[in-house]
């Protein structure tokens, strides 16, 4: 490698590479998907999204805490809890963020980890925009 | 059949109760390991159970553990459901006494598919493998005394 492409190529990570470049290509949320996993259940699909809705502020307050004590065994379940809540959602890009962050906390890097925790907070922020959204077309 | 549901998240469980229920089952929802497992080591507690990986009080391998001890409880057979997807979480999950492991997002099919596989195996003890036990001792009752050598006994002799 010459002078010039190990500049470039400084502190390039592959995996958090991979993971923007899912964040970025994959959608918000993927309703097709959540209302297969329901059974086309619309009442279900609103219910969820009032149970998020609500119970997001207070996962990211427990993450949030986690990563500023630094532990990284209460980060660890939070982000695990948080990761399957976004999954069931069918909300990828969401996902992604947190894989990302979980990548980060592998390496102990608790101070990227904030960095990765604004990032989940704007894609939370779009997702929860978009539920806004789509929420109105279910209701009878 | 009554199935327990033990994830701590409100909407996983919710999901998840909405989907077994259409599906035909009766659901005990849980939001903790301990709570699960109390109620699978009651004697008429649920025998099929569906576990999320990290929980307070007790993670779903911890529980699963704490089942396998009650030597005595007829079989409960236990599905981990997480988003932890590695190798070396499955080895983990089942070497802690799981039955099988499914990852989040679950797909509707493969849950309920899996689910009848449990309920298969877990009818095994009370009718087949007891059907299969007398059927063995008719069949030997009727067998020649010739037939009944010990192996590597020659000419029938015993």
């Amino acid at each position: 490698m010459s002078g010039f492409e190990a500049h470039i190529f400084a502190g390039f990570d592959q995996t958090t590479f991979e993971a923007r470049v899912n964040v970025a290509t994959s959608s918000i949320l993927n309703l097709e998907e959540l209302l297969t996993r329901v059974d086309d259940d619309r009442e279900l699909v609103v219910e969820l999204f009032f149970i998020f809705r609500s119970g997001c502020p207070g996962n990211f307050q427990r993450l949030r805490e986690a990563i500023r004590r630094e532990d990284g065994k209460a980060a660890e379940r939070e982000r695990h809890t948080f990761k399957g809540i976004l999954l069931n959602l069918s909300a990828p890009r969401a996902a992604t963020a947190v894989r990302e962050l979980e990548s980060l906390a592998r390496k102990r890097q608790f101070a990227s980890m904030k960095i990765g925790l604004a990032e989940l907070e704007s894609e939370v922020q779009l997702l929860l925009a978009q539920i806004d959204e789509r929420a109105g077309e279910f209701r009878p | 059949m009554k199935i327990l549901i033990a994830d701590d998240d409100l909407l996983s469980r919710r999901l998840l109760e909405k989907t077994l229920q259409r599906a035909g089952y009766d659901v005990v929802a849980v939001e903790d390991g301990a709570a699960a497992v109390v109620q699978l080591c009651d004697i008429d507690g649920p025998r099929l159970a569906l576990l999320d990986w990290e929980m307070p009080e007790l993670d779903g391998p911890g529980v699963c553990r704490a089942v396998r001890r009650h030597k005595d409880l007829s079989y409960v057979y236990m599905v981990l459901l997480t988003s932890k997807g590695l190798k070396a979480d499955v080895v983990a999950g089942l070497g802690a006494g799981a039955d099988d492991y499914l990852t989040k997002p679950f797909d509707t099919e493969e849950l309920k598919a899996r689910l009848r596989t449990g309920q298969r195996i877990l009818h095994i003890p009370r009718s087949q493998s007891s059907d299969a036990r007398s059927r063995r001792a008719q069949t030997r009752n009727k067998l020649p005394f010739s037939r009944l050598r010990k192996p590597g006994k020659k000419n029938g002799h015993v």
